[in-house]
């Protein structure tokens, strides 16, 4: 199937690549389907896609390439959402975020998208516990410090 | 919205099988207990609109800015990569 992204243009899809959020996302309650989209570009960053909004796409990224010590529980509500029983049969990505005053580069680790791999349903987790928060600074949970002009994202002017 | 005024002890019931009990009321604190079906998920309301505004900041990302997001990333990496070397060496 063909879907429509303001990002990429037209891209082809197979229905089976297809990614379901029963609850959608927070924010974006009524957008259930996305697909991934993987740009060599951009990698290990990927696209989140929603198939019924051409506009609507999340930059991803699995949590381990940067921290691999990161650990969560799945409430049991959101594992019979997403139809799946064990951890192990559960993929997990991270929403990207560039942070508007500072420009830094920022991880939402407290809200992290888990999607069963057989079946292709995702939820995002809100966590209520931990140490997690919504704004970690990539680069410094990579173990780099961060501070000069050049770890800003050179955003283009929003209106 | 629906105002009910309850005592410590208290339930109120939401549709067949969400009840939200007042445990315990210490000054301006109130401590509920919640009980729902498995497939209800409960939230704190400030956390929930906490990660729905940080997603819509995510959802603003433009093509372009992910480029330069990526620079970074790359950057970062050989920064790590290099701060390692020096500590073997």
């Amino acid at each position: 199937m063909k879907l429509h992204s303001s990002r990429f243009g037209e891209v082809n899809v197979e229905e089976s690549q297809i990614l379901c959020f029963p609850n959608g996302i927070p924010g974006f309650p009524s957008i259930n389907r996305y697909v991934l989209l993987d740009d060599p570009e951009n990698l290990p960053f990927q696209w989140l896609q929603a198939v019924e909004d051409p506009k609507l796409a999340f930059l991803v990224i699995n949590p381990f390439f940067f921290k691999p010590d990161y650990r969560f529980d799945i409430p049991d509500p959101i594992l019979s959402l997403i139809d799946t029983q064990h951890a192990e049969d559960v993929g997990v990505l991270i929403i990207i975020a560039i942070q508007p005053k500072t420009f830094r580069l920022t991880a939402n680790l407290q809200a992290p998208l888990v999607i069963g791999a057989r079946t292709r349903r995702g939820a995002q987790v809100v966590l209520v516990s931990g140490p997690y928060h919504t704004r970690h600074d990539i680069l410094e949970e990579m173990g780099v410090k961060a501070g000069s002009e050049a770890d800003r994202v050179e955003v283009l002017s929003r209106k | 919205m629906l105002v009910l005024t309850r005592k410590s002890g208290e339930v109120i019931r939401i549709g067949d099988d969400i009840t939200v009990t007042v445990m315990d009321i210490r000054g301006k604190q109130v401590r509920l207990g919640i009980q729902a079906p498995a497939s209800t998920i409960v939230h704190r309301e400030e956390v929930y609109q906490r990660v729905q505004e940080e997603n819509r900041l995510a959802a603003a990302i433009h093509l372009e800015e992910a480029a330069s997001l990526v620079d970074i990333w790359k950057k970062g990496q050989r920064r790590k990569d290099s701060g390692k070397e020096k500590k073997e060496a």
